[in-house]
C-alpha cells in the first residue's frame, strides 16, 4: 500500500463533500434566513457603556459575570493594543459590531458573536476575531493543526471573562485539557509520570497547543528534542550510541504515565528482549521460577534492574569500552 | 530515496477559486468613554497565603513531585500580588511554596516585559537504599576500612557496614526573560533558563558475572538561551530565533571499588561514564502567509547541530589488560550531529463549510561523527576485536493531507491521509514506508447528544531486514525490531456526550487499537489496548456541583523469543489492566461564605507476564499498584478580605513488583542491589491557613 489509495479516497470524500446539495451555499448568512438575526457592520454608539445597560449583575451567571472582563489582560487601558485600551474596540473588538444587538431587543436572537458553542458562527468563525489580534509565531501552525482541524474554538479552552484564566495556570491547566483528553488524564494517575498532578508541569511545557509542525503538537520541532530540552543528559552524541534513544525516545518510554517506574512502557526483560537476542548471550525465557519468591536464589537477569544490571548506559556510553552498554 | 511531489500537491491546490470576506464599518471610538466600566483601580492589589501543615510519616513515593517526602510540619506560603499603574507600567509576584514557584514581573503594558522565575521539582526515588559503598554523592566509591572481598554477597561483611542513603534529586530551574516590541510589527524577546540538577542517581556496575547497584552523583546543569523576533503583518508573521543549549556535567565519570572477590582478574576497581557536556545551537525560521483570504501557507525550518567532545576515560582500569588493551584513535569523540527540521503547510477553504490541509515535513538526524576501530575490553576483564563506532542518521518524510467538513446540525466530518517515509542508516532495515487513513463523523443526535466516531488503519512496510554486520555477536537473524517491522495497525474510538436532563451531563467513550506484526516471529508480535470510560458532571443545586469519571484500560502485547538463534522457541505475553476513578464535590454554603471541596482518586493496576517456554505456560507474580487519595479542602470568610483555609489529604499506596519486593542487598549471590523495596505508604496531610486580600 502506498500513498495513493488513501489519497485518492480522500480527494473522493472530499469531492462528495462539496458536491453535497446546499454545503457550499450555506453560511451565516443563510442561517439568518431561517429566522435568525443577523450580525452587522455597524458600531454602537456608546461602546462598553451600551452594552454594559444590559449586560448588568442581574444578566450573570454561576459561570459568567460580564465585568470580570475588566480583571482580565483585555481590560488593560494601559495597553494600547488590549481591546480596552485608547482608541480599542472595547466589547465589540471581540463580539463584533453590535449596532444591531443594541437598539433591538434580542438577547434570544442570534445577531451578535457570542462566542459561545452555540453561536451561529463557526468555530473558525469566532476564533478569527482573537487571531486578528493574537497573531504571534506560537499560532503560526494554528491554521491545520490539530486543534483547528477539531473545529475547536479559542473559548473552549479560554476563559475571557476573568481574571484568571484556567489554562494559563500551570496549576490548573491540566484539567482544561483533560475535558477532551480522557485518557491522558487517567495516565497521570498511573504510578509513575511526569509531575502534571503535582503543579510542577504543565501540558504546555510539552505540547503548544495552538499548533505545531510536529506529531502532537509538541512545542520543539521533533519528540526527542522536546524530551532533550529537560533530560539533556540523554542528548549526546556519545561515542556508542543507542539506536533508539536517538531516534525515538517513545520507543521505550510512554510520555503521559506507566504503572511501572521510569515511564516504561514494558518491564525488563521483556523490554530489551523486543530487539535483542544475539548469539552467546541470546534471549533466554526467564521466567518466575527465577524469583527468590519461587524459591530460587534470585537470577541477576530478572530480579532489581534486570537487563540494566549489567547494561546500565541503555541511553548510550561515550566511554571508549562501553560498546556493550556497560561502562 | 524517491517519495511524493508535495510541491505539485501544494501548487494545486494554490490554483483553486478564492472568496474574499465582508469587512465591517470603520469606527469612530472617540465618544466611547467606558464610563460605566469597572476597571481595577491603579495601585497595589493582590491576595497573601501563609499557613502550616504536618505530614504523618516518611514517604519518597508520597513525596516524590511535592518535597513533603518527610514526616513533620512545614510552613507554606504563597502570594498574587499585582501592581498596576494608571499609565500602563505594572509589577507582579506570584509565589506558591505547596508546588516550588516563585515568578515576578515587571513592564510596561503592549511594550515591554520582564520575567523572573524559579520552579523547584523534587524527584523523589528511594527510601532508604542501603550501601557499602562510601563517598556517595562523589565520582569515587570505595569500600569500608575492614570491608573483605567475597565471591557471594552472602560472605559480605554487610551486616557491619551497609549505610541507609535516600536517593532522589532536585531540579531547581531559573527562567528570566525580556520581552519587548519595537514598533507595530516587531516583537522580540530574550530568554534565558537555566536547569540545576542536584542529588542521586542509581546505575549499576559490572563484572561479567558480578554487579553492583551504585549510587551515581547528579550535579548537571543545563542553560538555555533563546533569542526570537517576531514580525506581524496582516497577512504575514514571522519569526526568526537562536537557540544555544549547554549541558554540563559536573561528574564526568563513577569510579567504583569492586566487592566482589577479584581472583586473578585485577578487577579491584571500574569506572563508568558519567553523561558528557553537550551543545546544542539552533537557528529556527517559522512563516505563515495569507495567500488569499480562504488560503493560507505556512511553515517553519530548524536548522541544528549537536556537538561533544568530552575526553575519554581510560579503556580499562585494570592494570592486567590496559598495557595490552591498544591505543584509542581518538582522545575525544569530536562528535557532530547536524540537524533539520523543516515542514510547509497549506490550508485552503474552498466554502466556509470545508477545508482542505496539506503539509509536508522533513527531519533529519545528520550523525557526522567520525567512525573509528576502538580497541574491546569488555566488563574491564576481556579483550576482543576492535570494534567500530555507529554513528545512527535518520531521514524521515512526512506527507499529510486531510479534509474536514462543517454541515448543519452539528455534522463534522473529516478524513485524511499520510505517508511517513523513514530512512536509516547503520540499522537493520534502510527504508521503512509507513502509510495510514483515517476519518472521523461527528454528529448531534436532537439537542442534547453529540456522538464521535473515529477510525484509522495504517501499514508499514520495510525494504528488507538484515542483520546488523556490526553487533558482535550477532542478533538472532530472526529478530524483528518493532521500530522497524512490517505492521498493521487499526484503530477506533467513540464519544458520546449527553445532557440527560437539566444540569446533568454524562459523557461515554471507548477506544481500541490493535498492532500485527505478521512477519515477525522472533520480537514483538502483536499488541492491543482497549480502554473505555465514563464523565458525569452534575449541578444539584446552584450550591453544589458534583463530578466523576471512570476510565478502564486494558494493554496486551506477545512477543516471541529465541534462546538458541533460529525460529522462535518461546512466547510471552504481558498484560496491564488499569482502573481510574474520579469523584469531585464543590459545595458552597452559608450564602457563599463557607465553600468546600472534596476530591477522591482511586487508581489500580495489575500487570502480569506468562511465559510460554513450548512446555508449559510459567506466571510472574502479578506486579500491582494502587493509589487511594482522598482532598477535602475548605475556605471560610471571616471579613470580606480574609479567610480561613483548611485541607486534609489523605493518601494511601501500595505497590507489588516481583524484581524489587523481598529483594535485600545480599539476596542474589552475584548481585549487591540497594535493597530498594515496591513502595507503600499511608499518609496524612493536614494544612491549615489564612488568606488575605488586599
Amino acid at each position: 500500500m502506498n500513498i495513493v489509495k488513501p489519497l485518492l479516497t480522500s480527494m473522493l470524500l472530499l469531492a462528495g463533500l462539496v458536491w453535497q446539495p446546499g454545503a457550499s451555499a450555506q453560511s451565516a448568512t443563510a442561517a439568518a434566513a431561517g429566522g435568525t438575526a443577523v450580525q452587522g457592520t455597524q458600531y454602537s454608539k456608546k461602546g462598553a457603556d451600551t452594552c454594559l445597560d444590559c449586560h448588568d449583575t442581574d444578566s450573570d451567571t454561576a459561570t459568567h459575570t460580564t465585568a470580570n472582563i475588566f480583571k482580565s489582560p483585555h481590560a488593560r487601558r494601559g495597553n494600547a493594543k488590549a481591546p480596552f485600551g485608547k482608541g480599542g474596540l472595547q466589547c465589540e473588538a471581540c463580539h463584533g459590531p453590535g449596532a444591531n444587538h443594541s437598539v433591538k431587543e434580542s438577547k434570544k436572537l442570534g445577531n451578535i458573536n457570542s462566542m459561545k458553542p452555540d453561536s451561529f458562527y463557526s468555530p473558525a468563525q469566532r476564533n478569527e476575531s482573537c487571531l486578528s489580534c493574537h497573531q504571534s509565531s506560537a499560532r503560526n501552525a494554528w491554521h491545520g493543526g490539530a486543534h483547528d482541524a477539531s473545529q475547536m474554538a479559542c473559548t473552549d479552552c479560554h476563559k475571557l471573562h476573568t481574571g484568571n484564566d484556567p489554562v494559563m495556570s500551570k496549576q490548573t491547566e491540566a484539567d482544561v485539557c483533560f475535558r477532551c483528553h480522557k485518557q491522558q488524564r487517567a495516565d497521570f494517575q498511573k504510578a509513575s509520570s511526569h509531575p502534571l498532578r503535582n503543579g510542577r508541569m504543565a501540558c504546555s511545557d510539552c505540547h503548544s497547543a495552538h499548533g505545531s509542525s510536529t506529531q502532537a503538537m509538541l512545542s520543539k520541532p521533533t519528540l526527542n528534542q522536546t524530551c532533550f530540552s529537560c533530560h539533556a543528559d540523554k542528548r549526546g552524541p556519545v561515542l556508542w550510541e543507542h539506536a533508539p534513544v536517538a531516534e525515538d525516545c517513545s520507543l521505550c518510554h510512554t510520555s503521559h504515565g506507566s504503572v511501572r517506574a521510569g515511564l516504561l512502557t514494558k518491564s525488563a526483560p521483556s523490554l530489551c528482549q523486543d530487539c535483542h537476542s544475539v548469539a552467546g548471550h541470546p534471549a533466554v525465557s526467564r521466567t518466575g521460577a527465577a524469583l527468590p519468591s519461587a524459591g530460587a536464589q534470585g537470577s541477576i537477569f530478572v530480579i532489581a534492574g534486570s537487563c540494566t544490571n549489567c547494561h546500565s548506559q541503555v541511553h548510550g556510553s561515550n566511554h571508549p569500552a562501553g560498546a556493550k552498554l556497560m561502562r | 530515496m524517491r517519495t511524493f511531489s508535495p510541491l505539485k500537491l501544494l501548487a494545486a491546490l494554490g490554483a483553486l477559486s478564492l472568496v474574499a470576506g465582508q469587512a465591517a464599518a470603520a469606527v469612530d471610538t472617540s465618544e466611547w468613554k467606558c464610563e460605566t466600566c469597572p476597571f481595577d483601580k491603579a495601585g497595589v492589589s493582590g491576595t497573601v497565603d501563609v499557613g502550616v501543615g504536618n505530614v504523618s510519616d516518611k514517604s519518597a513515593k508520597f513525596g516524590d513531585y511535592n518535597g513533603l517526602d518527610r514526616k513533620g510540619a512545614y510552613v507554606s506560603g504563597g502570594a498574587d500580588v499585582r501592581y498596576g499603574g494608571a499609565n500602563g507600567f505594572y509589577g507582579l509576584v506570584k509565589a506558591d511554596s505547596t508546588v516550588g514557584a516563585l515568578k515576578g514581573e515587571v513592564g510596561q503594558e503592549g511594550q515591554y516585559a520582564l520575567r523572573l522565575g524559579y520552579q523547584s521539582i523534587p524527584h523523589r526515588l528511594v527510601d532508604d537504599a542501603l550501601t557499602p559503598f562510601q563517598g556517595v554523592g562523589s565520582g569515587t566509591l570505595g569500600l569500608p576500612a575492614g570491608f573483605t572481598r567475597a565471591s557471594t554477597t552472602g560472605a559480605m561483611p554487610l551486616g557491619t557496614t551497609l549505610q541507609s542513603v535516600d536517593i532522589g534529586l532536585t531540579r531547581s530551574r531559573f527562567d528570566a526573560s525580556l520581552s519587548f516590541d519595537m514598533g507595530e510589527r516587531w516583537t522580540n524577546r530574550i530568554s534565558v533558563r537555566r536547569d540545576v540538577r542536584d542529588g542521586l542517581q542509581r546505575m549499576a556496575g559490572s563484572f561479567f558475572a558480578t554487579s553492583s547497584q551504585l549510587l551515581a552523583p547528579v550535579d548537571q546543569v543545563t542553560n538555555q538561551i533563546e533569542v526570537s523576533t517576531n514580525y506581524i503583518a496582516a497577512k504575514l508573521q514571522a519569526s526568526l530565533a537562536y537557540q544555544i543549549s549547554n549541558f554540563r556535567n559536573e561528574n564526568t565519570s563513577l569510579t567504583w571499588a569492586n566487592p566482589f572477590n577479584e581472583n586473578a582478574s585485577n578487577t579491584a576497581r571500574g569506572q563508568m561514564a558519567l553523561a558528557p557536556d553537550n551543545q546544542f545551537h539552533q537557528l529556527l525560521g517559522t512563516a505563515s502567509y495569507q495567500l488569499q483570504p480562504n488560503l493560507r501557507a505556512s511553515g517553519d525550518v530548524a536548522l541544528g547541530r549537536l556537538t561533544q567532545d568530552v575526553g575519554y576515560l581510560a579503556l580499562t582500569l585494570n592494570p592486567s589488560l590496559a598495557g595490552s588493551a591498544g591505543a584509542l584513535p581518538e582522545a575525544s569523540l569530536h562528535g557532530k550531529v547536524e540537524t533539520f527540521t523543516g515542514n510547509g503547510r497549506l490550508q485552503y477553504s474552498p466554502t466556509d463549510r470545508i477545508r482542505v490541509n496539506a503539509s509536508y515535513s522533513r527531519d533529519v538526524r545528520d550523525n557526522r561523527t567520525g567512525q573509528d576501530l576502538y580497541p574491546s575490553v569488555a566488563a574491564d576483564m576481556f579483550l576482543g576485536a576492535a570494534r567500530l563506532n555507529q554513528p545512527f542518521i535518520f531521514k524521515q518524510d512526512r506527507l499529510k493531507v486531510s479534509a474536514d467538513y462543517r454541515g448543519a446540525d452539528g455534522l463534522k466530518v473529516s478524513a485524511g491521509a499520510e505517508e511517513n517515509d523513514v530512512e536509516r542508516a547503520r540499522q537493520d532495515v534502510v527504508h521503512t514506508r509507513d502509510t495510514s487513513a483515517w476519518a472521523r463523523l461527528g454528529l448531534r443526535i436532537g439537542k442534547d447528544i453529540s456522538l464521535s466516531i473515529k477510525a484509522s488503519h495504517a501499514e508499514r512496510s520495510n525494504s528488507g531486514y538484515g542483520t546488523a554486520t556490526w553487533v558482535t555477536p550477532a542478533e538472532s537473524p530472526w529478530m524483528r525490531k518493532f521500530n522497524l517491522a512490517d505492521r498493521r495497525r487499526d484503530t477506533a474510538s467513540i464519544r458520546a456526550d449527553m445532557n440527560v436532563a437539566e444540569g446533568i451531563a454524562l459523557g461515554v467513550h471507548a477506544s481500541s487499537s490493535e498492532d500485527r506484526y505478521s512477519n515477525t516471529t522472533v520480537g514483538l508480535k502483536d499488541g492491543r489496548s482497549n480502554s473505555y470510560g465514563a464523565d458525569v458532571s452534575a449541578a444539584i443545586s446552584d450550591e453544589t456541583q458534583l463530578r466523576g469519571y471512570a476510565q478502564l484500560e486494558d494493554i496486551r502485547s506477545t512477543q516471541g523469543g529465541s534462546s538458541v538463534a533460529r525460529q522462535a522457541d518461546w512466547w510471552v505475553r504481558n498484560s496491564d489492566k488499569v482502573e481510574v476513578y474520579g469523584l469531585g464535590l464543590k459545595h458552597s454554603a452559608m450564602k457563599g461564605k463557607l465553600e468546600l471541596g472534596a476530591d477522591y482518586t482511586h487508581t489500580r493496576s495489575h500487570s502480569d507476564v506468562s511465559v510460554d517456554p513450548g512446555f508449559i505456560v510459567q506466571q510472574f507474580p502479578t506486579n500491582s499498584t494502587s493509589m487511594d487519595s482522598l482532598k477535602l479542602q475548605g475556605t471560610y470568610r471571616l471579613q470580606d478580605n480574609m479567610w480561613l483555609t483548611a485541607g486534609l489529604q489523605y493518601e494511601e499506596y501500595k505497590a507489588r513488583d516481583w524484581a524489587l519486593d523481598g529483594i535485600l542487598p545480599a539476596t542474589v549471590a552475584n548481585l549487591l542491589t540497594v535493597g530498594a523495596q515496591a513502595p507503600q505508604y499511608r499518609v496524612y496531610l493536614l494544612r491549615l491557613g489564612m488568606r488575605y486580600r488586599f
